[in-house]
């Protein structure tokens, strides 16, 4: 897989290409998300998700927003599609971090 | 195009996210918080009305979820186990804030079952209770938002989305169904649900600052 290695290659773009390939990396790690939200990524590509790194808040956006409209689509029955409050999952794993 | 309620069709993600927890990645166990808030939110919220207590519970909930992991086999959905445990925390909690609960208890126990989907149990929860009058309307807007996204998604895009939100297939059923490649059919959903986040991220930003 290659998206795992671009962003050491990003150091030597110049600007706009730079930005080219960020967007190209983020839309990698989107699939990514897409396929663990139907829980049919690969363990490496899982492995490669959950890698701490400046990634982390998109893949949180598109993981609450992807269960969202999963949500809306199947209707008022299922889970609320309404989206996480933003602060919710990081106070619960502040006081996991410091339990 | 029938958009009915089905199981949450996600469960392998759930069995795939408490391994890795138990593994000791502890973003997994986030991911799974960010996915359930706001079910165990609206479960609480049943049983308790202070808004602030039902923040408490529903965190207490999570932390009691994550020491007791290593007890959860799978056998049942994610989702149904967690439920039990939002339920006893609330119990807990009420009883030692000497206070009832607004609705009988019994009636979330009825869930208290491992045979119960994820889905009976919010058309228990819809029984006993309806959304805040802004919940339901952020909801239904998100809704109608996510509807027009589909009606306007490409024909190839919109069928592979739909035999997986709504139909519960799995990728390689969908594949077959539309007779091509998997890698295919995990593109065309990728690119159907970054089609329908384009049209509704403005709404879930200013949402999701609010607590329901």
């Amino acid at each position: 897989m290659t998206s795992d290695r671009r962003p050491q290659v990003l150091q030597y773009m110049n600007s706009p290409l730079k930005e080219k390939a960020q967007h190209a990396a983020l839309q990698d790690w989107s699939e990514l998300v897409s396929a663990l939200v139907d829980g049919e990524c690969h363990p490496d590509e899982l492995d490669a998700l959950l890698q701490p790194g400046p990634q982390r808040q998109a893949l949180h956006e598109a993981w609450s927003c992807y269960h969202t409209l999963g949500a809306a689509l199947r209707g008022p029955v299922a889970d609320p599609s309404l989206p996480p409050s933003g602060d919710f999952a990081a106070l619960v794993m502040a006081r996991l971090a410091g339990s | 195009m029938s958009r009915q309620a089905s199981p949450t069709p996600s469960s392998g993600s759930d069995l795939l996210l408490v391994q890795r927890t138990l593994a000791g990645e502890m973003h997994a166990f986030e991911l799974l918080v960010l996915k359930y808030q706001r079910r165990v939110e609206r479960l609480v919220g049943r049983m308790v009305r202070d808004v602030d207590l039902v923040q408490d519970i529903a965190q207490e909930t999570f932390i009691r979820a994550y020491r007791a992991l290593a007890q959860f086999r799978g056998e049942s959905a994610f989702y149904t186990w967690l439920y039990r445990i939002a339920v006893n925390t609330a119990r807990k909690q009420l009883a030692d804030l000497r206070r009832d609960p607004v609705i009988s208890m019994s009636s979330l126990e009825s869930g208290d079952d491992d045979e119960t989907s994820g889905a009976e149990l919010d058309l228990i929860l819809q029984a006993v209770d309806a959304e805040t009058p802004e919940a339901l309307l952020a909801s239904k807007e998100i809704a109608q938002a996510v509807n027009e996204a589909m009606d306007a998604l490409p024909t190839e895009l919109r069928q592979a989305i739909t035999l997986r939100e709504i139909e519960g297939l799995s990728y390689e059923a969908i594949a077959q169904a539309l007779d091509c490649p998997i890698g295919t059919v995990r593109s065309r959903i990728f690119r159907a649900r970054e089609a329908i986040s384009a049209r509704i991220k403005p709404m879930l930003e200013s949402q999701g600052s609010k607590r329901w």
